[in-house]
Parts: C-alpha cells; sequence; structure tokens
C-alpha cells in the first residue's frame, strides 16, 4: 500500500526507525564531546601544575647554584661553621 | 749494677712509651679543600634531592595527563565509530528514499503515458463528435 509521495508504510517505519537511530547516535555523540571537555578541563589543570613544576625547578636551580657559588668563595670559618650547621655538632 | 741500669731502662722505655701524643680517635680533622668540596657535594646532593622530588610530581601530573588523554582518545574512536554507523545509517536512507524516487519516476513515466493515451483518445473524440456535429 502507497502513501501519496509513494512511500511504503514499510518504508516509512525503516526511514523513522533510521531517523530515530541516527538520533540516538547524535546525542551519544554529544554526551562524548562533554566528556571530551571534561578531559581537556583536566588536561589545562594538569598542564598549569606542570608549568608550576617547572617554575618551582627553575627556582630551586637558582637557589642551589647560587649556594655553590657561595660556599666556593667561603673561607675556612664559613665552610666549619657551614657543615657544624650541617652536622649539628 | 747490671740490674740496677736494667731496671733503670725498663722505666726510661716506659715513661718514653707513656710520653706519645693521645690521638682523640673522637674526631678528624679535614683540610680546607676537602671540606669545601664536602659541602659542594652535598649541596648538589640537596639541588639533585629537591629536583627529585619535583619531577617525581611531574611524573605523576603526566601520567594522570596520559590518562586524561587516552580517556579522550577512547571517546574520539568510539565517536568515529558512532559516525560511522551514521553513515551507514543514512545511506541506508538514501538507499530506501532512492528507491522510492525510482518507483515515483516510473510511477511518473506511466501517468505520462496514460495521459498521452487519453489525450490521444480524447482527441479523437472531441474529433469524431466534432465531425459528426458538423455534417449533422
Amino acid at each position: 500500500m502507497k502513501s501519496s509521495n509513494g512511500m511504503t508504510k514499510e518504508d516509512l517505519k525503516k526511514i523513522e526507525q533510521i531517523d530515530k537511530d541516527i538520533n540516538l547516535l547524535i546525542e551519544s555523540q554529544k554526551k562524548l564531546d562533554e566528556s571530551i571537555n571534561e578531559y581537556k578541563k583536566e588536561i589545562e589543570k594538569i598542564d598549569s601544575t606542570i608549568s608550576n613544576i617547572k617554575v618551582k625547578k627553575e627556582v630551586v636551580n637558582n637557589y642551589y647554584e647560587q649556594k655553590g657559588k657561595e660556599i666556593k668563595d667561603a673561607d675556612v670559618t664559613q665552610v666549619d661553621s657551614l657543615l657544624r650547621l650541617r652536622y649539628k655538632f | 749494677m747490671k740490674k740496677i741500669l736494667y731496671v733503670l731502662f725498663l722505666l726510661v722505655s716506659l715513661t718514653s712509651f707513656g710520653q706519645i701524643k693521645k690521638v682523640d680517635t673522637t674526631k678528624i680533622c679535614l683540610p680546607y679543600s676537602v671540606g669545601k668540596q664536602i659541602m659542594l657535594d652535598l649541596n648538589r646532593l640537596d639541588s639533585t634531592t629537591a629536583i627529585l622530588k619535583l619531577t617525581e610530581t611531574e611524573v605523576i601530573e603526566l601520567n594522570k595527563k596520559i590518562g586524561a588523554q587516552q580517556g579522550i582518545i577512547g571517546n574520539l574512536e568510539d565517536k568515529v565509530k558512532m559516525s560511522d554507523t551514521i553513515i551507514q545509517k543514512t545511506n541506508e536512507k538514501f538507499d530506501i528514499v532512492d528507491k522510492i524516487n525510482k518507483n515515483l519516476v516510473t510511477d511518473n513515466k506511466k501517468l505520462r503515458r496514460k495521459n498521452v493515451i487519453i489525450e490521444i483518445v480524447s482527441g479523437i473524440l472531441i474529433g469524431a463528435l466534432t465531425y459528426q456535429v458538423v455534417t449533422q
């Protein structure tokens, strides 16, 4: 039995079912996009933490480089006091 | 006399041994350069320890990032699969619509043919009737 647009009931049912399936898939894809965005936000936070760590590393490096220079320039008394301070004797 | 000399010798020897400078074994004296080197080495150790701690934290964060990126990859793979299914479903829909279109084209052709026949028949009929009217 054909309708006025030449479509059988069976065809119409099939097309409706296909449209439903496609819409469900599109909805699922939207959920996946949301999840991807959550992951992206998480990655942004992680990147920020990592760049903070890098800054800290630089600060630590500079601190110990400075300390190394101070030790190189230290005289006997200073080296002695550094050792005493280190080992508490 | 010999015995007295022997005793004296022993006393002198013992006194000499007793006078040997006592060494304090609880303390170590280091040259300045060695002390300085120890402090430099310790400084390097402190620096490396601090950097190691930070690097360990960085590794933990990087592992978290890898986890999140793997999550994204998984989601994108699922999305691609879904897109493939959408394409497949759309093709199925197009096939059905195409089939309907072909049927409509065939129907249209049949209708045209029918119309042409009707036009011809009605033309003949009209012609015949007109001829009959005119001849009467």
